[in-house]
């Protein structure tokens, strides 16, 4: 375990609420960052790191030390995207007035929001389709590609974390490029990658 | 070997094919160059897509989450000291009338608690001025002269405002409809009747996982409209409408005392009911002036 956690987690697990403190304190931040990587949304990782930290302090008694408790910090964050990835609605609505002065609700279609100036923070072409292609992922493909492709985990630590066997996890990679590389195609007959 | 098939091209190039798959696939690249350039692109456009960039967070983020998450800790804390309870001392049966009636005592009660509670948001033109109706116009220094005055040129804000109360209203209006199906939902999982000692909710599930998605997105628009308090009361009954959803069709008794033990615990069906009518009162002056 890491150093510096370890006498924290053991004053925690015996309630100590100003050791717990310290611990969100010290890792508030990575736990955004892959909130945000796998969630893709500023406001849903932050419900993610609130999950996160409130599940940890749940279960904080049964942790047993056989992993790092940042290893098991990460495990736990990616099982709170996860879930809510997967209660995410796929399109969000927007309230509107209609021509004829009529209030009602539109859906915002998912391309639409990728698309939408104030949610592109990278500019490119290339990156608006990335953007747009991983919002169009399933939850598990969407965790499982970010996990293999960002976080370099291997896939057998992946299905772990998601509750899916090695072939599933496999092919939950695979349909995530696919659909990446299809997202990509029309910029990539135009585009040197990577220049 | 013949060509490898587009998943073992991924499965190699994240380094993930077994030792003797991965030998093979070496062994046939060597000789293939229709397969070395498709796994060259392959490199190339996967190479493509890195990391999105992460927004900043503050020097103080870690104090601000803790600030954040303590009082929720603090109510995990009551929950978990609190002993389960049942809802209903009295059998299944002979309660699904008095939970019905509770459920009117709540709204009775809601009429005059309401707004107690939830403070209504402000009104339109108090939201483009960004003054209280009673206050008078700043005149501290800084103050912007064009908001204080109303000066002409803030036909834009007006139109600005006029929007924010459309959104405000249909938000009100969706939101109270919302509510009353939930609450709803909520009454008829806890009066769930008790057969054999095992209680049945697939039929209540499907209509809860229909409401947990209405929920997620009318609490992001609350949250949105700044509307907290309403954000609040729905995040409290995302998270029961979730357990409810995701638990499994077929519970004995005691699993469901926990659940019946979760909803009570927060007084959930009473918030739900208080901001309901606190809604439907803000819709109602709404459509007066």
């Amino acid at each position: 375990m890491d150093a510096t956690d370890t006498p924290d987690v053991a004053l925690a697990q015996s309630g100590d609420e100003s050791a717990f403190q310290r611990l969100v304190e010290r890792h508030s931040v990575g736990v955004f960052q892959l909130a945000f990587r796998l969630t893709g949304n500023e406001s849903d990782a932050e419900d993610v790191v609130q999950d996160t930290f409130l599940k940890v302090y749940r279960e904080l008694k049964r942790f047993e030390s056989r992993s790092s408790f940042k290893t098991w910090l990460h495990r736990v964050t990616v099982n709170c995207s996860y879930d809510l990835l997967r209660k995410r609605p796929r399109v969000r609505l927007e309230p509107i007035v209609t021509d004829d002065g009529e209030a009602g609700w539109r859906a915002e279609p998912e391309a639409d929001a990728a698309s939408r100036p104030d949610r592109v923070a990278y500019g490119s072409e290339v990156h608006r389709r990335i953007e747009a292609a991983m919002q169009r992922l399933s939850p598990a493909e969407r965790t499982a590609f970010v996990l293999r492709h960002f976080e370099g985990h291997s896939l057998e630590e992946i299905g772990e974390a998601l509750g899916l066997r090695l072939g599933a996890t496999k092919h939950s990679v695979f349909r995530a490029v696919q659909k990446m590389r299809r997202a990509l195609a029309p910029v990539a007959r135009t585009a040197e990658w990577g220049s | 070997m013949r060509h490898p098939t587009d998943e073992q091209f991924v499965l190699y190039h994240y380094g993930e094919l077994d030792e003797a798959e991965g030998a093979a696939f070496r062994s046939h690249i060597r000789e293939c160059e229709g397969c070395q350039r498709q796994l060259a692109t392959l490199g190339r456009e996967l190479a493509a897509v890195r990391p999105v960039s992460i927004p900043e967070r503050p020097a103080d983020y870690g104090a601000r989450v803790w600030a954040r998450l303590q009082p929720r800790l603090a109510d995990q804390r009551a929950r978990e000291s609190k002993p389960a309870r049942r809802w209903w001392p009295f059998g299944a049966v002979a309660l699904r009338p008095l939970a019905y009636a509770a459920g009117l005592a709540v709204l009775v009660v809601a009429a005059f608690v309401a707004g107690r509670y939830w403070a209504p948001a402000p009104a339109p033109e108090q939201v483009a001025s960004g003054t209280p109706a009673s206050s008078t116009p700043s005149t501290e220094p800084g103050s912007e002269p064009e908001l204080a005055g109303a000066p002409p040129g803030a036909q834009g804000s007006t139109a600005a405002a006029a929007v924010a109360g459309v959104r405000e209203r249909i938000l009100v209006l969706e939101v109270g409809e919302h509510l009353e199906r939930s609450r709803a939902a909520l009454l008829e999982v806890m009066n769930a009747p008790d057969e054999d000692g095992a209680i049945d909710l697939s039929a209540d599930q499907e209509r809860v996982r229909d409401l947990v998605a209405e929920n997620r997105l009318y609490r992001l628009s609350a949250i949105d409209a700044g509307e907290n308090g309403m954000a609040a009361v729905l995040d409290d009954l995302e998270r029961a409408l979730v357990e409810i959803a995701n638990g499994p069709s077929r519970v004995s008794e005691t699993e469901f005392e926990h659940v019946r033990g979760e909803i009570d615990a927060q007084g959930l069906i009473f918030k739900v009911g208080i901001l309901g009518e606190t809604l439907r009162q803000r819709q109602a002056k709404g459509s007066s002036i």
